[in-house]
């Protein structure tokens, strides 16, 4: 399993390989910032991306939305985990809507670190795509006395009549 | 064109599933490896923190030749910034405070006057602390008195503000 630490920080990075070595990982690359894990990339691609948030010239959300962009992008469904020193509300909502799969708070520990990737791995979230947003399920858990709009395939049984026309591909 | 026809499901092939045998141990035994991982470094972090706070008082001085040199003041945010995601993983509650806290004085503010300077001086001296008292969690008393001091004074500055 490869992996692309990006992070122009190169004490992180060694924390983060020796910690996944730990784990089992065997291949390693890295990017100082989000352009040059881009072209990294482009050139060989990687089973899984960490992504530092605040880097210079290109940081994790950009990279991520380049990412996800499916027109340009060298891999749009590449698990992305992003790394980042603040856990505010806001920030992890704009992590979530740039099409962030997995968000790891600073500092990093081994038993959060390997419950990201156990989530990856076992517990894979379906991508979405709509006018305005294309990445991860952004929908974590099942919302109690959630009365719809149903838009999935397997809400179809509480779907209303007007809403079992809609074509889902 | 209704909301069901603009969005699709797509669940693309788990590669990671696919490749996910990383390793013979037992989820135990990695753990207790990762561990060992962290306490190897935890030994020699006090080091990569010295090098941090030789590059905060250097950006410091930079900016006290210069308080509106952008580049400089997002160096002092980037070390800030990482001292604030390194320094608990390896026991410097504190000093991850610390750059925490510088962390955020400096996102709330375009350029920095003289007071501001003398903050962003307070929170390095913190740091310096953590190093030269081995203050390690939250500091016990000496780090909760240094605390108090700082959040005093940037209240102050705020105030002046």
């Amino acid at each position: 399993m490869s992996v692309l630490i990006v992070d122009d920080s190169e004490n992180m990075c060694r924390i983060l390989t020796r910690l996944l070595r730990s784990f089992g990982f065997k291949e390693f690359k890295f990017a100082a910032n989000g352009q040059e894990a881009l072209d990294e990339l482009h050139d060989r691609p990687v089973d899984l991306a960490i992504v530092d948030w605040h880097m210079e010239k290109m940081n994790g959300i950009d990279f991520t939305l380049q990412m996800r962009s499916r027109a340009t992008s060298p891999d749009p469904y590449l698990p992305i985990i992003l790394l980042t020193g603040f856990s505010d509300v806001s920030k992890v909502k704009i992590a979530r809507d740039t099409g962030v799969t997995e968000i790891l708070t600073k500092p990093v520990s081994p038993e959060v670190l390997y419950g990201r990737l156990i989530t990856l791995v076992r517990q894979p979230r379906p991508y979405v795509e709509t006018p305005a947003f294309f990445g991860p399920d952004r929908r974590r858990r099942a919302k109690a006395g959630f009365s719809g709009p149903f838009r999935r395939r397997r809400d179809k049984g509480q779907r209303t009549r007007g809403q079992m026309s809609g074509s889902m591909a | 064109m209704n909301s069901s026809e603009q969005h699709r499901i797509i669940r693309p092939a788990n590669r990671l599933q696919i490749k996910a045998r990383l390793s013979d141990l037992t989820v135990t035994q990695m753990m207790a490896k990762a561990h060992e991982v962290m306490a190897t470094i935890a030994q020699g972090y006090s080091k990569w923190l010295l090098a941090d706070l030789k590059a905060l008082i250097k950006a410091h001085d930079g900016l006290r030749q210069n308080p509106n040199d952008a580049d400089v003041k997002a160096e002092l945010f980037r070390i800030a910034h990482d001292v604030r995601g390194q320094a608990a993983s390896f026991g410097y509650d504190l000093a991850s405070e610390m750059g925490a806290s510088l962390c955020h004085y400096l996102e709330a503010r375009e350029g920095l006057s003289a007071a501001d300077l003398h903050v962003v001086e307070s929170h390095i001296n913190v740091i310096r602390a953590c190093l030269s008292q081995s203050l390690k969690g939250d500091g016990g008393p000496v780090g909760q008195e240094l605390r108090v001091e700082l959040t005093a004074l940037i209240k102050r500055v705020e105030l002046l503000q």
